[in-house]
């Protein structure tokens, strides 16, 4: 089983200023799972993926916590290592990780299979010669087309260069995937064969899947469980479905009931204001500016995660025992 | 504002055709591909969607006059805008608004905004005297729900970007359009204010009168704000008419392939859309194809679909570019 558990704190400077964007955030992900974390613009799930993945540069820091990874002969802690080992003993073959325009990530004057060669020759030590066959007989197992590990990346498409990332990354059956908005700059035709291809393979090696993406229609229709990220917090998570169906948080609930669907005129309200400036946070829950169940206690009191239903958490007063 | 002449379309697109020229391999290819529309002067919500590169924000730019078509005409209430000089083009200007995605790119970040709402008043509205501009600045960003308190004396950056695209609509309206182009109005916005703006422009439809062209990728907000809506695939209108017929009971394989891969927010949906499907990787030769641009993808492409480039046919009062639905001698082909 693989834990990642985490207390986490994060540290940019400029100008002598601390931008609080994962707060303490404790989380499971179980093997052969897809967990998501949901959440809008500046709500710290991309900087929750760095730290996972511990890619922890200044302006980055971590204040405290762990990251733990089950690698099958006991549980290392990410963050306790330096960047040479993460790099050398963790990363690719425990934890891989698929960045933002993952696209543009492919060095634009090596071809293909040299990008999947570098991988293979570090990883397992194959040599040159060896490495490209592995790579074509690779490729085309993912149904890709075969002569793709001969192009350059310019030479593909934007939607072809994104499953060459995501095949990079799933090479060496890593047990941990992070993926930071995968799809986000293709389209949806393209972005329904990427997250196919993407959950085919979790679905072979039955590991787990952590997809962070923006968009409520994504972990619709991809994730198990989704954790629903507001200001450098977790304020819910739980099953996928029931968190669809039976949003318990406030800010969960409007950010659903605000979506547009097609088929559905009805006029829908969109929440009011805006997050808060992770500088200051506001003290007690963070959203209490925001929501309209506010009592005092909000305001004062940061309200603990609670387990409502069984493994539906969710940290609001509205719901902590009295 | 003048009352709507019955009648005359508000907007006519005839053969629109720009052509753009590939600089790395040289070739040229139709990035909109004669399109005709037609918009009825009444208070229209139309929306042109496409994924990217479908051409549907060079098709803006040429309704805008900003690009020149090769071929064709736009026809805004029975005038050629791009044939329009002097005191026209200045109606013109008045008549027909824009906003952009970016609202931060849309303002100089050192000048406050309330310049440009005031310049705009001045120079093109036409009020001189201070205090009545600031009235009616103040009665225009009321309708977006701001006001003159909230603005005045801010720079861009003091505002959150839905604030500052609420700005940019009420630039938009001082000048009393009748048409507004938005494109891609929300898509920098997170998804629980998007819906703001989108309220935002459904008032100013139903309290002014104003039509609007929303340009969009986003088939979802496209449903809830929109009357009528033109689906585009490389550069070419493929199914264009009422949205409830066209979203709800699309008719060109494109737009059926749209609409199952739109990943929506329910669970209930995800083993329809965890269906295999296949993927192209050719995109440029899509755009020089001599017959559908969207045979090599589609299910039920025949042999003449590869060869001739379908024909408008009308199905229910719905527009649609598809060889499926032609039968011979019946509703014909039209303008071509």
């Amino acid at each position: 089983m693989d834990r990642v558990y985490g207390g986490y704190e994060v540290k940019t400077y400029e100008e002598q200023f601390y931008v609080d964007a994962v707060s303490g955030v404790t989380l499971e992900a179980y093997e052969n799972e897809v967990l998501g974390i949901a959440g809008e613009s500046g709500c710290g799930k991309s900087t929750l993926l760095k730290i996972i993945y511990g890619y922890v540069k200044p302006p980055l820091t971590v204040r405290s916590g762990r990251v733990l990874v089950d690698t099958g002969k006991g549980s290392i802690d990410v963050l306790s290592m330096d960047l040479e080992e993460r790099r050398s003993r963790i990363w690719w073959r425990y934890i891989s990780y698929i960045p933002q325009n993952a696209m543009n990530v492919l060095n634009p004057t090596s071809r293909i299979r040299d990008h999947f060669a570098e991988v293979l020759r570090l990883h397992q030590g194959l040599d040159r010669e060896e490495a490209y066959r592995v790579a074509a007989e690779y490729v085309t197992q993912l149904g890709l087309p075969r002569d793709v590990v001969n192009a350059f990346p310019h030479q593909l498409s934007g939607g072809m260069r994104q499953r060459v990332v995501i095949a990079l990354a799933l090479i060496m059956k890593p047990r941990v995937v992070l993926a930071d908005e995968p799809t986000t700059a293709l389209d949806v035709v393209v972005q329904r064969g990427i997250l196919q291809t993407l959950i085919e393979r979790q679905r072979e090696l039955r590991n787990t899947l952590i997809l962070v993406t923006h968009d409520m229609g994504v972990h619709a229709m991809l994730t198990d469980r989704i954790a629903i990220m507001y200001a450098g917090k977790i304020v819910e998570i739980g099953r996928t479905e029931e968190v669809f169906e039976k949003p318990l948080h406030p800010y969960t609930r409007m950010l659903i009931e605000s979506l547009p669907r097609l088929g559905d005129k009805r006029v829908r309200k969109g929440l009011a204001g805006q997050p808060p400036d992770l500088r200051s946070p506001p003290p007690g829950c963070r959203f209490h500016p925001r929501c309209p169940y506010t009592t005092d206690r909000c305001r004062r009191e940061e309200p603990p995660l609670v387990e409502v239903e069984k493994g539906h958490w969710v940290a609001c007063w509205l719901y902590a025992k009295k | 504002m003048a009352g709507h002449e019955a009648g005359k379309p508000l907007l006519e697109l005839r053969g629109v055709t720009k052509i753009f020229r590939y600089g790395m391999f040289g070739f040229r290819f139709r990035a909109v591909d004669d399109v005709n529309l037609v918009m009825e002067d009444r208070p229209l919500i139309l929306t042109i969607a496409g994924e990217s590169g479908s051409g549907k924000s060079t098709l803006a730019k040429i309704i805008l006059g900003i690009h020149k078509p090769e071929y064709g005409q736009v026809l805004y209430r029975g005038r050629d805008i791009h044939r329009l000089r002097g005191r026209e083009l200045l109606w013109f200007r008045k008549e027909v608004q824009a906003v952009f995605q970016d609202p931060f790119a849309s303002f100089n970040p050192l000048k406050r905004v309330y310049g440009y709402l005031y310049e705009t008043v001045k120079n093109i509205v036409g009020i001189s005297e201070r205090a009545k501009i600031d009235a009616y600045i103040d009665e225009v960003l009321r309708s977006v729900g701001l006001n003159l308190d909230k603005v005045k004396g801010k720079y861009p950056h003091e505002f959150s970007g839905g604030e500052l695209q609420r700005v940019a609509i009420a630039r938009a309206l001082l000048t009393r359009p009748r048409l507004i182009i938005a494109d891609e109005p929300v898509s920098m916005l997170d998804a629980s204010l998007r819906v703001n703006i989108l309220n935002v422009f459904k008032r100013i439809r139903e309290e002014m009168g104003t039509s609007f062209i929303y340009i969009t990728h986003d088939l979802a907000t496209a449903y809830y704000i929109s009357d009528l809506i033109a689906i585009m695939y490389r550069g070419s209108v493929i199914e264009y008419g009422p949205i409830e017929r066209v979203l709800t009971k699309p008719l060109h394989p494109y737009t059926q392939t749209l609409l199952e891969s739109i990943p929506e927010p329910d669970p209930r949906r995800r083993s329809e859309w965890l269906k295999p499907i296949k993927l192209s990787g050719i995109e440029e030769k899509e755009f020089v194809a001599k017959g559908c641009k969207f045979a090599p993808r589609c299910p039920y492409a025949t042999k003449r679909c590869f060869e001739e480039p379908p024909p408008e046919v009308v199905v229910n009062g719905v527009r649609v570019r598809c060889w499926l639905y032609y039968v011979k001698g019946s509703s014909p082909a039209e303008k071509r």
